[in-house]
Protein backbone atom coordinates (compact mmCIF):
# COMPACT_ATOMS: atom_id res chain seq x y z
CA UNK A 1 0.00 0.00 0.00
CA UNK A 2 2.82 2.39 0.80
CA UNK A 3 4.53 2.16 -2.58
CA UNK A 4 1.52 2.21 -4.10
CA UNK A 5 1.26 5.86 -2.58
CA UNK A 6 4.91 6.81 -3.09
CA UNK A 7 4.03 5.78 -6.50
CA UNK A 8 1.06 7.99 -6.71
CA UNK A 9 3.05 10.62 -5.30
CA UNK A 10 5.72 10.25 -7.82
CA UNK A 11 3.66 10.41 -10.37
CA UNK A 12 1.53 13.61 -9.04
CA UNK A 13 4.84 14.92 -8.73
CA UNK A 14 5.40 14.10 -12.65
CA UNK A 15 2.26 15.47 -14.04
CA UNK A 16 3.50 18.86 -12.31
CA UNK A 17 6.42 19.61 -13.05
CA UNK A 18 8.51 20.24 -15.91
CA UNK A 19 10.36 16.59 -16.13
CA UNK A 20 7.06 15.12 -17.77
CA UNK A 21 8.42 17.39 -20.95
CA UNK A 22 11.68 15.28 -21.20
CA UNK A 23 12.02 15.16 -24.64
CA UNK A 24 12.04 11.79 -26.80
CA UNK A 25 14.07 8.39 -25.70
CA UNK A 26 14.87 6.34 -28.50
CA UNK A 27 14.90 2.84 -26.73
CA UNK A 28 16.98 0.86 -27.40
CA UNK A 29 19.73 2.27 -28.84
CA UNK A 30 20.64 0.87 -32.31
CA UNK A 31 23.74 -1.33 -31.43
CA UNK A 32 25.38 1.20 -34.05
CA UNK A 33 24.61 4.50 -31.88
CA UNK A 34 27.56 6.92 -31.69
CA UNK A 35 30.12 4.75 -33.69
CA UNK A 36 30.17 7.45 -35.88
CA UNK A 37 32.07 9.73 -33.38
CA UNK A 38 34.69 6.78 -32.44
CA UNK A 39 35.50 7.06 -36.25
CA UNK A 40 35.31 10.65 -36.76
CA UNK A 41 35.90 12.26 -33.83
CA UNK A 42 36.64 15.65 -35.56
CA UNK A 43 33.31 15.70 -37.66
CA UNK A 44 31.02 14.44 -34.76
CA UNK A 45 32.53 16.43 -32.57
CA UNK A 46 31.72 19.57 -34.98
CA UNK A 47 27.81 18.05 -35.07
CA UNK A 48 27.49 18.28 -31.43
CA UNK A 49 29.01 22.41 -31.87
CA UNK A 50 26.23 22.99 -34.35
CA UNK A 51 23.27 21.57 -31.46
CA UNK A 52 25.10 24.26 -28.70
CA UNK A 53 25.40 27.05 -31.96
CA UNK A 54 22.04 26.40 -32.76
CA UNK A 55 20.61 26.27 -29.17
CA UNK A 56 22.85 29.30 -27.99
CA UNK A 57 21.40 31.90 -30.95
CA UNK A 58 18.24 30.83 -30.73
CA UNK A 59 18.21 31.86 -26.61
CA UNK A 60 19.52 34.98 -27.60
CA UNK A 61 17.01 35.73 -29.95
CA UNK A 62 14.49 35.26 -28.17
CA UNK A 63 16.50 36.86 -24.77
CA UNK A 64 16.93 40.02 -27.50
CA UNK A 65 13.45 40.25 -29.51
CA UNK A 66 12.89 43.68 -30.08
CA UNK A 67 15.83 44.86 -28.48
CA UNK A 68 18.58 44.28 -31.53
CA UNK A 69 19.32 48.09 -32.06
CA UNK A 70 22.24 47.31 -34.42
CA UNK A 71 21.92 43.76 -35.31
CA UNK A 72 25.63 43.63 -37.76
CA UNK A 73 26.67 44.02 -34.14
CA UNK A 74 24.73 41.83 -32.18
CA UNK A 75 25.40 39.26 -35.47
CA UNK A 76 29.39 39.71 -34.87
CA UNK A 77 29.44 39.10 -31.40
CA UNK A 78 27.59 35.97 -31.35
CA UNK A 79 29.39 34.60 -34.22
CA UNK A 80 32.54 34.88 -32.73
CA UNK A 81 31.15 33.30 -29.53
CA UNK A 82 29.76 30.50 -32.06
CA UNK A 83 32.90 30.25 -33.35
CA UNK A 84 34.95 29.64 -30.41
CA UNK A 85 32.80 27.17 -29.57
CA UNK A 86 33.14 24.85 -33.16
CA UNK A 87 36.73 25.46 -32.76
CA UNK A 88 36.61 24.51 -28.97
CA UNK A 89 33.31 21.57 -29.87
CA UNK A 90 31.67 19.25 -27.14
CA UNK A 91 32.59 16.09 -26.95
CA UNK A 92 29.12 14.97 -26.04
CA UNK A 93 25.76 16.19 -26.65
CA UNK A 94 24.91 18.78 -25.13
CA UNK A 95 21.97 19.61 -22.89
CA UNK A 96 19.82 21.85 -24.95
CA UNK A 97 17.47 22.57 -21.32
CA UNK A 98 20.70 23.74 -20.19
CA UNK A 99 21.86 26.45 -22.86
CA UNK A 100 18.55 27.52 -23.87
CA UNK A 101 15.93 27.19 -21.40
CA UNK A 102 13.78 30.17 -22.54
CA UNK A 103 13.59 28.98 -26.20
CA UNK A 104 13.11 24.99 -24.46
CA UNK A 105 10.23 26.65 -22.79
CA UNK A 106 8.60 28.81 -25.73
CA UNK A 107 8.77 25.37 -28.07
CA UNK A 108 8.67 22.59 -26.28
CA UNK A 109 7.14 20.86 -29.46
CA UNK A 110 9.62 22.14 -31.72
CA UNK A 111 12.72 20.88 -29.27
CA UNK A 112 11.17 17.77 -29.45
CA UNK A 113 11.10 17.53 -33.41
CA UNK A 114 14.46 18.88 -33.63
CA UNK A 115 16.07 16.29 -31.14
CA UNK A 116 14.01 13.22 -32.52
CA UNK A 117 15.00 14.21 -36.33
CA UNK A 118 18.72 14.86 -34.59
CA UNK A 119 18.70 11.19 -33.61
CA UNK A 120 17.90 9.84 -36.62
CA UNK A 121 20.58 11.85 -38.09
CA UNK A 122 23.04 10.58 -36.01
CA UNK A 123 22.11 6.43 -36.10
CA UNK A 124 22.08 6.83 -39.93
CA UNK A 125 25.58 8.31 -39.80
CA UNK A 126 26.34 5.81 -37.22
CA UNK A 127 25.19 2.86 -39.25
CA UNK A 128 26.46 4.16 -42.70
CA UNK A 129 30.22 4.55 -40.97
CA UNK A 130 30.05 1.22 -39.82
CA UNK A 131 28.26 -0.94 -41.40
CA UNK A 132 30.51 -3.89 -42.82
CA UNK A 133 28.15 -4.70 -45.71
CA UNK A 134 27.78 -1.67 -48.14
CA UNK A 135 24.61 -2.82 -49.93
CA UNK A 136 21.07 -4.06 -49.23
CA UNK A 137 22.04 -5.18 -45.42
CA UNK A 138 23.18 -1.45 -44.90
CA UNK A 139 20.22 -0.14 -46.14
CA UNK A 140 17.49 -2.34 -44.33
CA UNK A 141 19.38 -1.62 -40.89
CA UNK A 142 18.82 2.47 -41.79
CA UNK A 143 15.59 1.49 -43.08
CA UNK A 144 15.12 -0.40 -39.69
CA UNK A 145 16.01 3.37 -38.26
CA UNK A 146 13.89 5.01 -40.03
CA UNK A 147 10.61 2.90 -39.18
CA UNK A 148 11.61 3.04 -35.80
CA UNK A 149 11.68 7.26 -36.06
CA UNK A 150 8.54 7.40 -37.82
CA UNK A 151 6.36 5.17 -35.65
CA UNK A 152 6.49 8.57 -33.19
CA UNK A 153 4.12 9.96 -35.58
CA UNK A 154 3.67 13.02 -32.59
CA UNK A 155 7.10 13.93 -33.10
CA UNK A 156 8.25 12.60 -36.51
CA UNK A 157 9.40 14.99 -39.42
CA UNK A 158 7.40 13.78 -42.62
CA UNK A 159 9.10 11.98 -45.22
CA UNK A 160 7.18 13.81 -47.82
CA UNK A 161 9.44 16.61 -49.56
CA UNK A 162 7.95 20.01 -49.25
CA UNK A 163 8.24 22.95 -51.74
CA UNK A 164 10.52 25.86 -50.63
CA UNK A 165 7.72 27.86 -49.87
CA UNK A 166 7.31 25.96 -46.79
CA UNK A 167 9.94 27.35 -45.58
CA UNK A 168 10.24 31.32 -47.27
CA UNK A 169 6.30 31.52 -48.07
CA UNK A 170 5.18 32.71 -44.68
CA UNK A 171 4.55 36.26 -43.19
CA UNK A 172 7.17 36.35 -41.74
CA UNK A 173 10.09 34.36 -43.87
CA UNK A 174 13.30 35.52 -44.52
CA UNK A 175 13.65 38.43 -41.76
CA UNK A 176 16.57 35.81 -40.35
CA UNK A 177 18.51 35.93 -43.47
CA UNK A 178 18.15 39.39 -44.19
CA UNK A 179 19.16 40.65 -40.83
CA UNK A 180 21.67 38.47 -40.23
CA UNK A 181 22.69 37.05 -43.10
CA UNK A 182 26.04 35.74 -41.93
CA UNK A 183 24.56 33.52 -39.32
CA UNK A 184 22.09 32.39 -41.88
CA UNK A 185 25.07 31.34 -43.62
CA UNK A 186 27.07 29.70 -41.05
CA UNK A 187 23.58 27.66 -40.13
CA UNK A 188 23.49 26.96 -44.05
CA UNK A 189 26.88 25.64 -43.95
CA UNK A 190 26.14 23.51 -40.83
CA UNK A 191 23.05 21.92 -43.42
CA UNK A 192 25.49 21.05 -45.83
CA UNK A 193 28.08 19.90 -43.87
CA UNK A 194 25.38 17.63 -42.28
CA UNK A 195 23.93 16.10 -45.57
CA UNK A 196 27.70 16.20 -47.11
CA UNK A 197 28.70 13.62 -44.70
CA UNK A 198 26.13 11.22 -45.56
CA UNK A 199 27.25 11.68 -49.32
CA UNK A 200 30.68 11.02 -47.49
CA UNK A 201 29.73 8.01 -46.19
CA UNK A 202 28.29 6.29 -49.49
CA UNK A 203 32.06 5.62 -50.86
CA UNK A 204 32.74 2.19 -50.78
CA UNK A 205 35.56 1.21 -49.05
CA UNK A 206 36.58 2.37 -45.84
CA UNK A 207 40.03 4.39 -47.07
CA UNK A 208 38.15 6.73 -49.34
CA UNK A 209 35.06 7.53 -46.68
CA UNK A 210 37.91 8.22 -44.02
CA UNK A 211 39.41 10.44 -46.40
CA UNK A 212 35.94 11.68 -47.89
CA UNK A 213 34.44 12.52 -44.18
CA UNK A 214 38.08 14.36 -44.06
CA UNK A 215 37.92 16.17 -47.22
CA UNK A 216 34.34 17.61 -46.07
CA UNK A 217 35.58 18.47 -42.90
CA UNK A 218 38.00 20.54 -44.45
CA UNK A 219 35.74 22.36 -46.93
CA UNK A 220 33.30 23.44 -44.13
CA UNK A 221 36.22 25.58 -42.44
CA UNK A 222 36.41 27.10 -45.88
CA UNK A 223 32.91 27.44 -46.36
CA UNK A 224 33.09 29.59 -42.48
CA UNK A 225 36.48 31.10 -43.02
CA UNK A 226 35.23 34.36 -43.99
CA UNK A 227 31.24 35.23 -43.50
CA UNK A 228 29.45 35.98 -45.72
CA UNK A 229 31.84 35.80 -48.58
CA UNK A 230 33.34 32.29 -48.22
CA UNK A 231 29.54 30.69 -47.62
CA UNK A 232 28.87 30.60 -51.82
CA UNK A 233 25.14 29.83 -51.45
CA UNK A 234 22.26 31.81 -51.84
CA UNK A 235 19.68 28.97 -50.98
CA UNK A 236 19.40 26.69 -48.42
CA UNK A 237 21.70 23.38 -49.54
CA UNK A 238 19.32 20.33 -50.51
CA UNK A 239 20.49 16.81 -50.36
CA UNK A 240 19.12 16.32 -53.86
CA UNK A 241 22.26 18.87 -54.66
CA UNK A 242 24.97 18.25 -52.43
CA UNK A 243 24.49 14.05 -51.61
CA UNK A 244 22.96 12.98 -54.81
CA UNK A 245 23.78 9.56 -54.01
CA UNK A 246 22.30 9.28 -50.81
CA UNK A 247 19.65 11.12 -51.62
CA UNK A 248 18.95 8.87 -54.79
CA UNK A 249 19.08 5.44 -52.32
CA UNK A 250 17.48 7.10 -49.52
CA UNK A 251 15.23 9.89 -50.86
CA UNK A 252 12.74 9.27 -48.01
CA UNK A 253 15.40 10.11 -45.27
CA UNK A 254 16.60 13.06 -47.30
CA UNK A 255 13.28 14.71 -47.76
CA UNK A 256 13.03 14.53 -43.60
CA UNK A 257 16.39 16.01 -43.36
CA UNK A 258 15.43 18.50 -45.76
CA UNK A 259 12.02 19.38 -43.97
CA UNK A 260 14.28 19.45 -40.78
CA UNK A 261 16.58 21.96 -41.88
CA UNK A 262 13.73 24.13 -43.29
CA UNK A 263 11.58 23.75 -40.01
CA UNK A 264 15.19 25.44 -38.59
CA UNK A 265 15.45 28.18 -40.56
CA UNK A 266 11.54 28.28 -39.75
CA UNK A 267 11.84 29.05 -36.37
CA UNK A 268 15.00 31.73 -36.96
CA UNK A 269 12.40 33.82 -38.90
CA UNK A 270 9.89 33.43 -35.96
CA UNK A 271 12.53 34.29 -33.35
CA UNK A 272 13.82 37.31 -35.77
CA UNK A 273 10.29 38.60 -37.37
CA UNK A 274 8.79 41.90 -35.45
CA UNK A 275 5.63 40.12 -37.55
CA UNK A 276 5.07 37.16 -35.15
CA UNK A 277 3.97 38.66 -31.57
CA UNK A 278 5.26 37.62 -28.01
CA UNK A 279 2.04 36.11 -27.39
CA UNK A 280 1.54 34.59 -30.48
CA UNK A 281 5.05 32.84 -30.45
CA UNK A 282 3.96 29.87 -28.70
CA UNK A 283 1.03 28.88 -31.24
CA UNK A 284 3.21 29.82 -34.47
CA UNK A 285 5.84 27.51 -33.01
CA UNK A 286 3.48 24.92 -32.96
CA UNK A 287 1.50 25.65 -35.70
CA UNK A 288 4.52 25.03 -37.94
CA UNK A 289 6.10 22.29 -36.13
CA UNK A 290 2.57 20.17 -36.76
CA UNK A 291 3.11 21.81 -40.82
CA UNK A 292 6.65 20.11 -40.36
CA UNK A 293 4.99 16.53 -39.47
CA UNK A 294 1.96 16.65 -42.07
CA UNK A 295 2.98 14.95 -45.60
CA UNK A 296 0.24 17.01 -47.36
CA UNK A 297 1.23 20.71 -45.69
CA UNK A 298 3.23 21.99 -49.03
CA UNK A 299 4.23 19.02 -50.92
CA UNK A 300 5.82 19.31 -53.69
CA UNK A 301 5.15 18.07 -57.03
CA UNK A 302 8.53 16.79 -57.37
CA UNK A 303 8.92 13.96 -54.31
CA UNK A 304 10.49 11.11 -55.96
CA UNK B 1 52.61 7.61 -43.16
CA UNK B 2 49.00 7.19 -42.41
CA UNK B 3 48.26 10.85 -43.42
CA UNK B 4 50.09 10.51 -46.00
CA UNK B 5 48.02 7.93 -47.53
CA UNK B 6 44.78 9.79 -46.48
CA UNK B 7 46.49 12.63 -48.28
CA UNK B 8 47.05 10.61 -51.29
CA UNK B 9 43.35 9.30 -51.48
CA UNK B 10 41.67 13.05 -50.47
CA UNK B 11 43.75 14.35 -53.75
CA UNK B 12 42.72 11.52 -55.96
CA UNK B 13 39.24 11.81 -54.57
CA UNK B 14 39.40 15.65 -54.95
CA UNK B 15 40.57 15.57 -58.84
CA UNK B 16 37.44 12.26 -58.99
CA UNK B 17 35.22 14.50 -58.14
CA UNK B 18 35.87 17.60 -60.35
CA UNK B 19 36.25 14.78 -63.37
CA UNK B 20 33.23 13.86 -62.75
CA UNK B 21 31.80 17.25 -62.21
CA UNK B 22 32.88 18.26 -65.62
CA UNK B 23 31.29 14.70 -67.25
CA UNK B 24 27.78 14.99 -65.42
CA UNK B 25 28.12 18.87 -65.81
CA UNK B 26 24.23 18.92 -67.75
CA UNK B 27 23.86 22.13 -65.70
CA UNK B 28 20.11 23.69 -64.11
CA UNK B 29 17.28 24.17 -65.74
CA UNK B 30 16.76 28.07 -66.53
CA UNK B 31 13.97 28.63 -64.22
CA UNK B 32 16.57 27.63 -61.68
CA UNK B 33 18.91 30.03 -62.76
CA UNK B 34 16.16 32.92 -62.17
CA UNK B 35 14.85 31.46 -58.84
CA UNK B 36 19.09 31.54 -58.00
CA UNK B 37 18.86 34.88 -59.33
CA UNK B 38 15.96 36.09 -56.82
CA UNK B 39 18.00 34.69 -53.73
CA UNK B 40 21.16 36.66 -55.02
CA UNK B 41 19.18 39.75 -54.82
CA UNK B 42 18.21 39.16 -51.33
CA UNK B 43 21.46 38.45 -49.77
CA UNK B 44 23.56 41.19 -51.63
CA UNK B 45 21.07 43.94 -50.31
CA UNK B 46 21.04 42.03 -47.01
CA UNK B 47 25.11 42.35 -47.78
CA UNK B 48 24.60 46.17 -48.51
CA UNK B 49 26.66 45.38 -51.96
CA UNK B 50 23.41 46.66 -54.01
CA UNK B 51 20.61 49.26 -53.26
CA UNK B 52 17.38 47.70 -51.61
CA UNK B 53 15.22 49.15 -54.41
CA UNK B 54 16.37 46.22 -56.10
CA UNK B 55 14.25 44.06 -53.96
CA UNK B 56 11.69 46.65 -53.76
CA UNK B 57 11.34 47.58 -57.75
CA UNK B 58 12.39 44.40 -59.78
CA UNK B 59 10.14 44.12 -62.97
CA UNK B 60 12.10 41.69 -64.90
CA UNK B 61 14.73 39.63 -65.22
CA UNK B 62 15.67 38.01 -68.65
CA UNK B 63 18.19 35.13 -69.06
CA UNK B 64 21.11 34.80 -71.90
CA UNK B 65 23.28 31.77 -72.74
CA UNK B 66 27.16 32.93 -72.63
CA UNK B 67 28.98 31.03 -75.49
CA UNK B 68 32.42 29.53 -75.22
CA UNK B 69 33.43 32.20 -71.58
CA UNK B 70 33.93 28.24 -69.64
CA UNK B 71 33.18 28.66 -66.46
CA UNK B 72 30.69 32.10 -67.54
CA UNK B 73 27.34 30.11 -68.83
CA UNK B 74 24.20 32.21 -67.42
CA UNK B 75 23.50 35.82 -67.96
CA UNK B 76 20.35 37.11 -65.68
CA UNK B 77 19.64 40.88 -66.26
CA UNK B 78 17.73 42.44 -63.63
CA UNK B 79 15.51 45.77 -64.33
CA UNK B 80 14.10 47.78 -61.88
CA UNK B 81 10.84 49.61 -62.95
CA UNK B 82 11.11 52.12 -66.02
CA UNK B 83 11.59 55.20 -65.39
CA UNK B 84 9.68 58.26 -66.91
CA UNK B 85 13.00 58.93 -69.15
CA UNK B 86 16.55 57.31 -69.38
CA UNK B 87 17.42 53.46 -68.71
CA UNK B 88 16.20 51.39 -65.66
CA UNK B 89 18.55 50.66 -62.95
CA UNK B 90 19.87 46.76 -64.39
CA UNK B 91 22.40 44.43 -63.15
CA UNK B 92 23.66 41.48 -64.80
CA UNK B 93 24.39 38.14 -62.40
CA UNK B 94 26.62 35.46 -64.44
CA UNK B 95 26.45 32.04 -63.19
CA UNK B 96 28.03 28.85 -63.79
CA UNK B 97 26.27 25.73 -65.95
CA UNK B 98 25.55 24.34 -62.14
CA UNK B 99 24.23 27.91 -60.60
CA UNK B 100 27.25 28.54 -58.84
CA UNK B 101 27.41 32.29 -58.78
CA UNK B 102 30.57 34.11 -60.28
CA UNK B 103 29.65 37.86 -60.20
CA UNK B 104 27.40 40.82 -60.30
CA UNK B 105 27.47 43.84 -62.28
CA UNK B 106 25.27 46.77 -61.85
CA UNK B 107 25.34 48.69 -64.90
CA UNK B 108 26.26 52.40 -65.04
CA UNK B 109 23.68 55.03 -66.18
CA UNK B 110 20.47 53.86 -64.99
CA UNK B 111 17.89 55.85 -63.71
CA UNK B 112 15.61 55.14 -60.62
CA UNK B 113 11.66 54.51 -61.65
CA UNK B 114 8.63 54.39 -59.88
CA UNK B 115 8.19 52.54 -56.92
CA UNK B 116 5.22 50.23 -57.49
CA UNK B 117 4.28 50.33 -54.07
CA UNK B 118 4.19 46.45 -53.49
CA UNK B 119 2.39 46.25 -50.13
CA UNK B 120 2.73 42.41 -48.69
CA UNK B 121 5.91 41.50 -49.96
CA UNK B 122 8.30 42.84 -51.72
CA UNK B 123 8.57 42.83 -55.58
CA UNK B 124 11.63 39.83 -55.36
CA UNK B 125 9.00 37.53 -53.67
CA UNK B 126 6.32 37.95 -55.21
CA UNK B 127 8.29 36.87 -59.25
CA UNK B 128 9.96 33.91 -56.96
CA UNK B 129 6.91 32.56 -55.35
CA UNK B 130 5.30 33.50 -59.42
CA UNK B 131 8.12 31.01 -60.63
CA UNK B 132 7.70 28.27 -58.10
CA UNK B 133 4.64 27.08 -60.07
CA UNK B 134 7.22 26.45 -62.53
CA UNK B 135 9.61 24.89 -60.87
CA UNK B 136 7.00 23.15 -59.05
CA UNK B 137 5.52 21.84 -62.39
CA UNK B 138 7.96 22.04 -64.88
CA UNK B 139 9.15 18.58 -64.52
CA UNK B 140 6.20 16.81 -65.23
CA UNK B 141 3.45 19.45 -66.49
CA UNK B 142 4.32 19.20 -70.41
CA UNK B 143 2.50 22.65 -71.01
CA UNK B 144 4.91 24.22 -68.09
CA UNK B 145 8.03 22.53 -69.05
CA UNK B 146 9.00 25.10 -71.93
CA UNK B 147 9.39 27.60 -68.86
CA UNK B 148 10.95 25.57 -67.03
CA UNK B 149 13.80 24.75 -69.59
CA UNK B 150 13.83 27.66 -71.53
CA UNK B 151 12.70 30.58 -69.75
CA UNK B 152 13.75 33.47 -71.31
CA UNK B 153 11.64 36.56 -69.19
CA UNK B 154 10.49 36.78 -66.19
CA UNK B 155 8.10 40.03 -65.59
CA UNK B 156 5.84 41.43 -63.17
CA UNK B 157 3.20 44.64 -63.34
CA UNK B 158 -0.45 44.77 -61.03
CA UNK B 159 -2.93 43.29 -62.94
CA UNK B 160 -6.39 42.60 -62.03
CA UNK B 161 -8.52 39.54 -61.49
CA UNK B 162 -11.87 38.83 -60.88
CA UNK B 163 -11.98 42.91 -60.31
CA UNK B 164 -9.41 42.37 -57.66
CA UNK B 165 -5.87 44.24 -57.74
CA UNK B 166 -3.21 41.01 -57.99
CA UNK B 167 0.22 40.36 -59.15
CA UNK B 168 0.60 39.52 -62.60
CA UNK B 169 3.86 37.59 -63.29
CA UNK B 170 4.50 36.91 -66.80
CA UNK B 171 6.80 34.19 -68.19
CA UNK B 172 8.09 33.73 -71.68
CA UNK B 173 10.20 30.73 -73.29
CA UNK B 174 12.16 30.08 -76.28
CA UNK B 175 10.30 26.75 -76.79
CA UNK B 176 6.59 28.28 -76.75
CA UNK B 177 4.90 31.02 -78.58
CA UNK B 178 2.43 31.28 -75.08
CA UNK B 179 2.96 33.33 -72.33
CA UNK B 180 2.45 31.74 -69.21
CA UNK B 181 0.63 34.24 -66.64
CA UNK B 182 0.67 33.57 -62.74
CA UNK B 183 -1.60 35.59 -60.62
CA UNK B 184 -0.29 36.04 -57.23
CA UNK B 185 -1.84 37.83 -54.26
CA UNK B 186 0.13 41.08 -52.53
CA UNK B 187 0.79 38.57 -49.78
CA UNK B 188 2.59 36.15 -51.88
CA UNK B 189 -0.17 33.49 -52.06
CA UNK B 190 -0.68 31.84 -55.39
CA UNK B 191 -3.87 32.65 -56.92
CA UNK B 192 -3.98 30.74 -60.49
CA UNK B 193 -2.22 30.32 -64.00
CA UNK B 194 -3.29 30.71 -67.83
CA UNK B 195 -1.36 30.41 -71.05
CA UNK B 196 -2.42 33.30 -73.46
CA UNK B 197 -1.13 33.39 -77.45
Amino acid sequence: MKIILNLLIVLSFLLVSNTVIAGPTWFPQPAEAYKFGQMYPKAQNLLFAFDYGHALVYERLIHNRGQITDPQAFEKQILSEVMQILKNPPTIKVDEDEIAPKYVFTFPMMVDVFDWSHLLHQYVLDVLATSSDRGQAMDSRVQDIFVQYNANKRIAITDVCKTMLFMDGHYFSKEFRRKFPSFNLLIWSYHWFQIKLYEALMRPSILERDAAVEQVTNEFWELISDLPDSAYFDMMPETKNVAPIFYKRFSKISASFDNNHMLHDIVSDIFTSAKVTDQDMRSVGITYAQMALDPEAFKSNNCK
Amino acid sequence: MKSKILGLVIGILAAAQISTAQQVATGIAKAKAIELTAHRIDRLVSLNKIDASFLSKTAKMELSIIENQVPAYFKVRVSQTQPASGEALQMDVVYDVNGKPLSFNVLPGGNAGPDDGWTGVDAVTLIENGLHYVLENGETDANVKPFYTALTTIALTKGQLDGKPVALIQMKSSESTLTLNVYVDFDGTFISTEFIK
